[in-house]
């Protein structure tokens, strides 16, 4: 489901100073974003289609990325999926590697679905199990060339997935409208 | 209650493809029009369409008549529209009954950012309108119109009075239109 981070991305007016509002990165902490700063960093809060083509360790706190930044992540964590999401409990990149990343839209006349994808490959000595993936945006100070990544949507799996040794698998998430209720 | 609209803006990659090769989300205009607008205009130097595309405190400065045929504009903000509907709020609004433009004046419009929150973020918009018709106005709907800079307002948000306001010939009324903490 989306997170809360989804809506402020709607909620943040990204033409000047006078609107900004706070997102929580993907260590939980509270970031203030002040869309309208130097160069670049009215483009501080959003999802770019691409996911990135690497594996970053999101259990390290000093991750940075551009604005407009966009990962798919896993986690081992098995809490329900909720509004108030900002992490995931993260599983170690060690041994995994991006094969390639992609993504497909559908649409439907103002309906449109984004399905973003992640090839990974895994080589580690131990199988691995996912229970859980998100959606990771960009978020940063407008002040400053400061971001870090968001979970912007996180999944809670029917099924866990096993990784074994010497195994390829796709990670997907779908975001699109709303439907009518 | 926030449209399809308000999620697109959500959605939309704020860094974008200034080459357009990206798909963008498509909205629906006031007048029922689906539309994708261009990440960059060059008509506006090194502005990004998108950069518009986004809830603001800033106002539209100028009146238009949603009951007609707004033409692409070149300003950028929000605007409150009242209607004459009470039909049950729906997240795929896209329009009001809008009330036509020669019946009312605009005297004042505001917006404000009231609250950063990371929960309670909230912005709150004001308009004060005049009845200058010889009838009464009897406003059930308000709309959040958002204003790109290029194409035309779509709406943003939209809310069913809890009770009508009555406006006789002459008379002032305030709206109000607050929205945040989106869930």
């Amino acid at each position: 489901m989306f997170t809360r981070n989804f809506y402020n991305i709607g909620m943040t007016d990204k033409s000047s100073s006078s609107g900004g509002c706070y997102f929580r990165n993907y260590r939980g902490d509270y970031v203030r974003v002040n869309s309208k700063g130097s160069g670049d960093a009215n483009k501080s809060v959003g999802v770019q289609m691409n996911p990135e083509n690497t594996m970053y360790d999101y259990n390290s706190s000093g991750l940075q990325k551009t604005y407009g930044f966009c990962d798919i992540v896993f986690g081992s964590g098995t809490n329900e999926e909720s509004l108030e999401d900002c992490t995931l409990q993260y599983i170690s990149p060690s041994g995994f590697s991006s094969v390639s990343i992609g993504y497909d839209v559908t649409e439907n006349g103002e309906d449109f679905v984004i399905s973003r994808y992640k090839i990974i490959k895994y080589t580690g000595s131990d199988p691995v199990t996912i229970t859980e993936i998100g959606l990771m945006g960009g978020v940063g100070n407008g002040s400053s060339n400061y971001y870090k990544p968001m979970l912007v949507y996180r999944k809670l799996l029917d099924e866990p997935i096993i990784i074994t040794p010497g195994m390829t698998f796709t990670l997907t998430i779908d975001v699109g409208t709303p439907v009518e209720e | 209650m926030f449209t399809k609209n308000f999620y697109k803006t959500c959605m939309c990659d704020v860094y974008g493809n200034i080459n357009g090769q990206l798909k963008t989300p498509l909205f629906k205009t006031y007048d029922g029009n689906i539309v994708r607008y261009n990440w960059k205009n060059s008509q506006y130097g090194s502005s990004y369409a998108i950069e518009q595309c986004t809830v603001t405190p800033t106002m539209i400065d100028t009146q238009y008549d949603y009951s007609g045929n707004i033409s692409a504009g070149t300003k950028f903000g929000m605007d409150i529209a009242i209607g004459y509907d009470d039909t049950p709020e729906r997240i795929s609004d896209y329009s009001l009954n809008f009330v036509p433009l020669s019946k009312y004046q605009t005297l004042s419009l505001t917006g404000s950012c009231t609250s950063e929150d990371y929960v309670g973020n909230q912005r709150v918009y004001n308009k004060s309108i005049k009845n200058i018709s010889t009838e009464n106005i009897v406003v059930k709907e308000m709309g959040l119109m958002m204003y790109m800079k290029i194409g035309k307002p779509f709406l943003f948000n939209r809310k069913v009075l809890d009770e009508p306001v009555v406006l006789k010939p002459n008379e002032v009324a305030n709206f109000t239109f607050t929205i945040g903490g989106v869930v």
